[in-house]
């Protein structure tokens, strides 16, 4: 059942819109599922909501999370998906603009595998998806949920 | 005769009677037992001879007749009662004549002992008397010899003159050593011979230069001419000229001798040198004096009062500090000042501000600490101004003690904080609102940091993917203004990065450590050979060049100016950059303390000094963009870094031949 999935959570139409072109560019070709929030997000990987009576085994092989978003922002969803057996293990991995540092304690306190900066410029930014893919998608080896 | 003897004769007198007393009553008994029942009146008259003899012996002649008197009834009286014929009794010439024989014989007898007894005392009068004048006169010559001792033992001195010619007759040691000569120049002569000269300037033993004057020498030249008619003279300062020609200041108390008929025979007087006294009093004055300057100079109130909180004394500083006068204040209870209600009150620095019955509450548990330990500190409280204003004051208290230990009063420094109360009040609302505005920059940058660079990413992101996608469509002028975008929000980006480093700066919380600046600038350098492998720059750094400051900030420091160094040396041929300590002639004028001085020099295209004054600032570039890369923040951000560690920078440069930017930490 494995299918190697990279979840994106972004409102940013046009942030959303570079991150699959990068991800066109690196020749990533995964299922992309798009949550445009955190309760989409957390719908999605507990089978609520839109996504009810999804088939829970199905869960992605990355999490690229946005910070600031409505309803329900990315520190809180990370929260949730930590606290959750069934997400517990999964890589998250932060993608946002902010740089504070308060945003980066926090969000390693609560448990984020790797926080990475969004770079203006887009070229950096290819190369910043091509390598958090590479790592997380190829390289990284973790178990998975049952 | 001596006292011994006199009353062993007094005892011998005494035995004598108490004898004949016990002789009479035995002798009395037998004759009783003899006349009721011997058998004939004979006996009776015989039994009554030792009784009468016995009286006689007692009590004189009197006593001899009475008992011998007495003898002849009661015989009569015996013979009626044992039946014995009385007239053989009375008419027996026997019986009479025996009788009469005892009345004489009592009478004879005690005669004899009457005379005796005169004599005996008469002889112990006499040796009374004898007894008496002899210990009257051994009490006179004791008496004379207290008086001498005490007259010469006496600390003051003593001098006594005689009436007729006014002449000293005796002297004691003490007032021979004041005056400072010796018996025999000082018997016989007047008084006032140890007057000082007029016109003669002394020196006194309390150290001061004193000129007789003519009035002076006279007033006291009368008195002592005139001694013994003044009667009693008290506490009469003058001086007189003592040893080594110094005067002596004395206090001399003068009373007139009497003879027994209450003539006057002359004056003495006792003089005693004050000098240690007047110098006692002249400290203590001058104690005195010192306090009242001190307590009178004092800024702050200074209120002393009783050990029943009565106020004693206030200085100036506090009568108008409380806006009483002194005659409102003394005797009043020190607490009316001190108690204050829960209210509104508008104080004497034209606040207002409440006061609650917790923090009352706070004030009077501190005065109950105070009368427990004694003293207290600093310690803030209130006071009323007679306007009923209030007074927002600071508190010093201290319990004063005798030297039993027992409490004798207080005192009371007291100190008008409500001007600083205000300051600090107002203080505090500006610190809270620069807080509030700090916060709202925190909030600011955040915004900044994350809302835009969103659309700034997406101008970046969508110009690439329009140059990659559809760039054989555009003509080169399109590419070209496509190249305009990028590289403006690539600029963008960069500022707003630059921004936020020069915030987190300054909001950044310092820790304070020891630093090796050598060292890091070592690494720095390390760092832009690497980013710039092209480049050749001779580099210079002055080894083990430490501070204390914040190792991260003064990181940031020195990026910036060596990394402005690198970048201002790359138009010259053969580029330098120097960082080490400045000698003090580097110094800016207003900045003469004693911190160390490092400097960062290059040979690059420095600057005209014209614009030194805008370096420092945001956004201020003295170079084109296309010249030198940059935005205009590093040398604020590093200004900042240096005013962060209590330090400065400044610069100095000559166009085209380098800078060098020195700081302070």
């Amino acid at each position: 059942m494995q299918k190697n999935i990279i979840m994106v959570v972004e409102d940013n139409e046009d942030d959303l819109e570079l991150t699959l072109r990068a991800f066109a560019k690196n020749n990533i070709l995964n299922e992309i599922v798009i949550a445009r929030d955190g309760v989409e997000a957390l719908d999605y990987l507990f089978g609520t909501g839109i996504h009810e009576g999804r088939d829970l085994r199905i869960m992605p092989e990355v999490i690229l999370l946005d910070l600031k978003m409505p309803r329900m922002g990315g520190i809180k969803a990370l929260k949730r998906i930590r606290a959750d057996e069934r997400t517990k293990l999964l890589p998250v991995v932060v993608l946002t603009s902010s740089d504070e540092e308060q945003d980066m304690t926090e969000s390693y306190e609560c448990g984020v595998n790797s926080y990475i900066r969004k770079p203006v410029d887009f070229n950096q930014f290819v190369d910043a998806v091509r390598q958090l893919s590479l790592y997380w998608v190829v390289l990284n080896e973790h178990p998975h949920a049952p | 005769m001596d006292d011994a003897a006199h009353k062993k004769m007094t005892r011998g007198i005494k035995r004598h009677k108490l004898a004949g007393r016990v002789v009479f009553i035995i002798s009395l008994i037998i004759y009783g037992v003899f006349i009721f029942t011997g058998p004939d009146i004979g006996h009776s008259a015989i039994g009554a001879f030792f009784p009468v003899v016995a009286a006689a012996l007692c009590w004189g002649w009197r006593g001899g007749l009475i008992a011998g008197l007495c003898a002849f009834p009661v015989n009569l009286l015996a013979s009626i009662v044992t039946g014995i014929d009385w007239q053989t009794s009375m008419l027996t010439p026997v019986g009479i004549g025996g009788h009469l024989f005892f009345i004489l014989q009592g009478l004879i007898i005690g005669w004899l002992q009457d005379i005796n007894l005169k004599r005996v005392n008469a002889e112990l009068r006499l040796k009374e008397q004898i007894q008496q004048s002899a210990a009257d006169l051994k009490r006179a010559q004791s008496t004379e010899h207290r008086l001498e001792t005490v007259l010469e033992q006496s600390a003051d001195g003593i001098y006594i003159t005689e009436n007729k010619n006014n002449t000293i007759i005796l002297a004691n040691r003490a007032f021979l050593e004041i005056v400072g000569l010796n018996h025999d120049e000082l018997i016989g002569k007047e008084p006032f011979v140890f007057l000082p000269v007029v016109g003669k300037t002394y020196q006194t033993t309390l150290g001061e230069d004193v000129t007789i004057e003519i009035d002076y020498y006279e007033k006291n030249y009368l008195i002592l001419q005139q001694l013994h008619t003044k009667g009693l003279i008290r506490n009469w300062q003058y001086y007189i000229e003592g040893p080594k020609d110094k005067l002596v200041p004395i206090e001399a108390n003068v009373s007139n001798l009497l003879d027994q008929q209450g003539q006057c025979i002359g004056a003495i007087s006792t003089v005693r040198d004050v000098t240690v006294h007047r110098l006692t009093e002249f400290a203590l004055n001058q104690t005195n004096e010192f306090l009242n300057n001190v307590i009178e100079s004092s800024g702050d109130c200074i209120l002393i009062s009783s050990n029943t909180g009565l106020i004693t004394h206030v200085n100036q500083a506090g009568l108008k500090m409380l806006g009483y006068t002194l005659e409102e204040m003394l005797g009043k209870a020190a607490m009316e000042f001190f108690s204050v209600k829960e209210g509104r009150y508008e104080t004497t620095a034209g606040d207002s501000i409440w006061l609650s019955t917790e923090e009352i509450k706070r004030v009077y548990d501190r005065i109950s600490v105070f009368l427990e330990k004694g003293k207290i500190s600093n310690y803030a409280s209130y006071l009323m101004h007679k306007d009923g204003r209030l007074l927002e004051v600071e508190h010093t208290l201290t319990l004063l003690y005798d030297e039993k230990g027992d409490v004798i009063g207080s005192v009371g420094i007291t100190r008008d904080r409500s001007m600083r109360s205000r300051m600090e009040r107002e203080l505090n609302r500006q610190s809270e609102l620069l807080n509030q505005a700090n916060r709202e920059l925190e909030s600011f940058a955040y915004s900044v940091s994350h809302d835009l660079r969103a659309p700034l990413r997406s101008i970046s992101g969508f110009s690439t993917a329009l140059e990659e996608d559809f760039a054989s469509d555009l003509p080169d002028e399109a590419q070209g203004y496509l190249q305009r975008i990028k590289k403006a929000s690539h600029r963008m980006s960069q500022l707003i990065d630059d921004l936020l480093n020069l915030s987190r700066v300054s909001r950044y919380e310092m820790q304070r450590e020891k630093v090796n600046l050598s060292k890091l600038a070592v690494k720095i350098v390390e760092r832009l050979k690497e980013q710039t492998p092209g480049r050749s720059v001779a580099c210079t750094i002055q080894p083990d060049m430490t501070t204390t400051g914040d190792p991260h900030l003064l990181s940031i420091l020195l990026e910036n100016l060596i990394g402005n160094a690198w970048k201002y040396t790359d138009k010259q041929a053969a580029p330098g950059i120097f960082f080490g300590l400045a000698d003090d002639d580097h110094r800016p004028p207003g900045h003469e303390d004693n911190a160390t001085i490092f400097c960062v020099r290059d040979n690059g295209v420095g600057f005209d000094m014209a614009y030194a004054d805008k370096l420092f600032s945001p956004f201020q570039r003295l170079h084109a963009e296309k010249d030198f890369p940059g935005t205009g923040i590093g040398l604020a951000t590093v200004q900042r870094i240096a005013h962060r560690h209590g330090g400065n920078i400044w610069a100095h440069s000559t166009l085209g031949k380098g800078a060098t930017f020195y700081f302070t930490l």
